[in-house]
């Protein structure tokens, strides 16, 4: 008695159970992004959303465009807006987000657009393909990059190059003023500012 | 698809082994609520002060800025290497390319000092 | 209700971990003779049987994945032990040496202290964030044990981008650390999470542009694959090819493992315990085991990428079949009829008295017992040692699984060895190493293994 060649019941391959757990996920995890008040549980729904989208693309037959999403999406552009947010949020600054002043503005707006959505869905034709797509190797996808498509990838590294001068600019700006303040010293992280007489304020939870 | 079915059940069986392990270990182990000084963060012995959750410096993020350029560089090298034996001296050259302009960027955060950790 | 608790709370642990075992064990024998008297039993096994041989690849890999899961808890005890005793060595100590032969028990039963420490949860974490950190952490170590080849045919899943998916996954334990950091409403911690990502983001750029010139020369990412390219004697192995690449990558995974010398994570000089400082219990445990599994698993791809994973260094078979000692494996043990049931009965018994004899004749203080018990610890050895070599001839897999833990272990050792050896470097030094020398250095070995490799094809 082996494994049933589709779902009981239901008649779907077994595939599609992954699609609609990546899918689902995808929606709930994407939703939590931007209803959670907590910025930095925003960041970590977010990487979440990433891995469920990495998983709808190993489903489209392109586990290379998958790796690339773990690799880049997970592992250093989520990261990245993690510093970011770790590094200039403050208790006094904004804990609200933009949308939570603005939540029936943002409702009409969701809904407008959810009504163009689905019109637009509903009225689409959806030519599908008659054969299941056979993962394309990753060698052609190489081969392409490398012999067609040459000029497109090193306009994709002038880019990268624009990003990091770019940062490099902005937070060398942001810099300067310290390093005429402590001018040759060793690098070692500074002293901590002197307690207050008596630790006494109260734990903030 | 198999492979995605046998990378989801084995992070399930490596969640579920975490947890039982956990789970074990609420079981063997006592708990004691204890008085506030057990439940502050541990600062050396004093009670803590200032905001936790505050700014700090610029270094961290453009490490991180540096290293999302040069993983989206690492993804194509990758497949650079994989064909190598295809494209060879064209492909050389175009790699070289790619790379040098990247380098530029490592260049110009090296002269800024950047990369010097303060 | 107190009546049953009191004696509870009076059990020493090992009292409370034996106890219920010891129930378990009774309820589970009872349960067996009763289904094996009703017949129930022997119509399960029949059932299961037939099951089992229908859905084989569900079943082999539920089995891989538990054996994978279940080997990472002796691998951190062994990696443990490992550290403790040489470090002691090192240091010119005795190390462990109270419980076990050697003292080589003492990382267990440091296991199963964790497993029995208060879990303590400080006020003002996030404990959700704060719960699931050490998971992440140790999920994305073992996660990466599925692409990798033990032996020919132990591999979990053979993938065509083995290596992108191992450091993809392997990449998300910085969201781990961050985690760890944040959620623990600490500074130090923060501290800790901020600089551990720091360092482990910096160094995967040499750790993955290290292998590119292993990936060139094999033309595939599988890890399987270029296992199998390095078939051979050990001169086929890329470290021959690639020892600027394997400096560069073996630097790199120390920087990724946070192992000593750039262990600033934990530096508890400088910033207590890193993410880890409000940890305690076993979601502390998950750390470092995480941390003593990613050891094996860097050694493990060092292993695989550079140093021939489960080849043998050198091919003995033709030697052997040249000296005619080929080997016939065909044992039929159904053959011997009844005669296999002596063996089984009296083959021990026999053994052991065989065994005990010279003991207790040589040496006239030891009573009876003593040296029947050695006889038999002997006689056990024996057997393991037959059983082993006539699986190492039967079976390629266990001679590879040999070779590579093998070569695996030299490379933990090295890892351990480092610890005991080198100061810790400081930050700005740790840094600056990992962008102005080894991301210009991995660039440098890849152009420069580019244009060997067109220099050998064009004399070809």
């Amino acid at each position: 008695m082996s494994l049933p060649e589709t779902v009981p019941f239901l008649g779907w391959a077994w595939d599609d159970l992954l699609f609609l757990f990546f899918a689902g996920a995808l929606l709930g995890t994407g939703l939590m992004v931007v209803i959670g008040r907590n910025i930095i549980r925003s960041g970590l729904w977010m990487i979440c959303c990433f891995g469920a989208l990495a998983g709808l693309y190993v489903l489209l037959g392109a586990p290379l465009i998958a790796a690339a999403q773990v690799l880049i999406y997970i592992g250093a552009i989520s990261v990245l807006v993690l510093f970011a947010v770790m590094l200039t949020q403050s208790k006094s600054g904004p804990v609200g987000l933009v949308f939570h002043h603005q939540a029936w503005a943002g409702a009409l707006a969701a809904l407008g657009i959810g009504i163009l959505v689905a019109v637009v869905v509903a009225g689409t034709a959806w030519p599908l393909a008659e054969t299941a797509r056979t993962p394309s190797p990753t060698e052609e996808l190489a081969l392409l990059l490398f012999r067609d498509y040459v000029l497109p990838l090193e306009v994709v590294s002038v880019l990268l190059l624009a990003a990091v001068i770019g940062g490099v600019f902005l937070a060398k700006r942001e810099r300067e003023p310290e390093e005429t303040i402590v001018p040759a010293e060793p690098a070692r992280e500074r002293m901590p500012a002197p307690a207050p007489a008596v630790g006494t304020r109260e734990l903030t939870p | 698809m198999t492979g995605l079915w046998y990378i989801l059940g084995f992070a399930f069986a490596g969640i579920s082994f975490v947890f039982l392990t956990i789970g074990v270990s609420w079981l063997l182990s006592h708990r004691h609520k204890g008085d506030r000084h057990k439940g502050l963060p541990y600062e050396s012995g004093i009670d803590t002060y200032g905001d936790t959750w505050g700014r700090f410096g610029l270094s961290f993020y453009i490490y991180a800025l540096l290293f999302v350029a040069f993983d989206i560089e690492v993804i194509f090298i990758y497949l650079w290497a994989l064909v190598f034996r295809d494209v060879l001296v064209g492909g050389l050259v175009s790699m070289a390319i790619f790379v040098g302009i990247l380098l530029l960027g490592l260049g110009y955060a090296w002269r800024k000092g950047v990369l010097t950790w303060r | 209700m107190s009546a049953l608790t009191r004696p509870w709370g009076h059990l020493t642990l090992a009292g409370k971990i034996i106890l219920p075992l010891v129930g378990l064990v009774i309820a589970l024998t009872l349960l067996l003779l009763l289904g094996v008297a009703t017949g129930v039993i022997p119509a399960l096994v029949l059932f299961g049987g037939s099951l089992v041989g229908a859905n084989l690849p569900i079943v082999r890999f539920i089995v891989a994945a538990s054996a994978i899961l279940l080997m990472t808890v002796p691998t951190a005890f062994v990696i443990i032990y490992m550290e403790m005793k040489f470090i002691a060595f090192i240091n010119m100590r005795l190390g462990p040496n109270r419980i076990g032969p050697w003292g080589t028990l003492q990382s267990t039963i440091h296991g199963f202290k964790v497993l029995a420490k208060e879990d303590f949860t400080p006020t003002g974490v996030d404990v959700p964030v704060f719960t699931l950190a050490p998971v992440v952490v140790y999920l994305s170590a073992v996660m990466t044990l599925l692409v990798l080849p033990f032996a020919p045919g132990l591999v979990g899943v053979d993938m065509n981008i083995g290596l992108l998916y191992f450091f993809g996954i392997g990449g998300l334990n910085v969201v781990g650390l961050l985690m760890a950091g944040w959620s623990s409403f600490n500074k130090y911690s923060l501290i800790g999470g901020l600089r551990a990502a720091a360092q482990v983001i910096s160094y995967e750029l040499p750790l993955t542009l290290g292998v590119v010139g292993v990936i060139m020369l094999a033309g595939t990412m599988s890890l399987n694959q270029i296992v199998l390219l390095q078939a051979g004697s050990f001169l086929d192995w890329f470290v021959f090819q690639q020892p600027l690449g394997f400096l560069i990558f073996f630097i790199a995974a120390v920087a990724e493992g946070n192992r000593a010398p750039f262990d600033l994570t934990e530096a508890d000089s400088e910033i207590v315990a890193g993410f880890a400082t409000e940890y305690s219990g076993m979601r502390f445990g998950f750390f470092f085991f995480a941390e003593y599994v990613a050891v094996f698993i860097l050694s493990g791809l060092i292993t695989v990428l550079f140093f021939g994973g489960w080849n043998a260094p050198l091919d003995l078979n033709p030697l052997l079949n040249w000296a005619g000692l080929s080997v016939n494996t065909g044992l039929d043990f159904g053959r011997l009829g009844v005669g296999l049931l002596f063996l089984i009965a009296l083959g021990p018994v026999v053994g052991t008295l065989l065994l005990a004899l010279p003991f207790w004749m040589l040496r006239s203080d030891w009573s009876v017992l003593k040296s029947l018990v050695i006889g038999f610890l002997l006689f056990n050895l024996l057997i393991m040692g037959a059983v082993g070599l006539y699986l190492a001839i039967s079976f390629e897999a266990v001679v590879g699984l040999f070779w590579f833990i093998a070569k695996t272990y030299v490379f933990v050792f090295v890892f351990v060895w480092m610890r005991g050896t080198l100061p810790r470097v400081r930050i700005d030094q740790l840094m600056g190493f990992a962008w102005k020398w080894l991301l210009p250095a991995a660039l440098l070995n890849l152009f420069v293994t580019a244009l060997a490799v067109i220099t050998v094809d064009a004399i070809r």
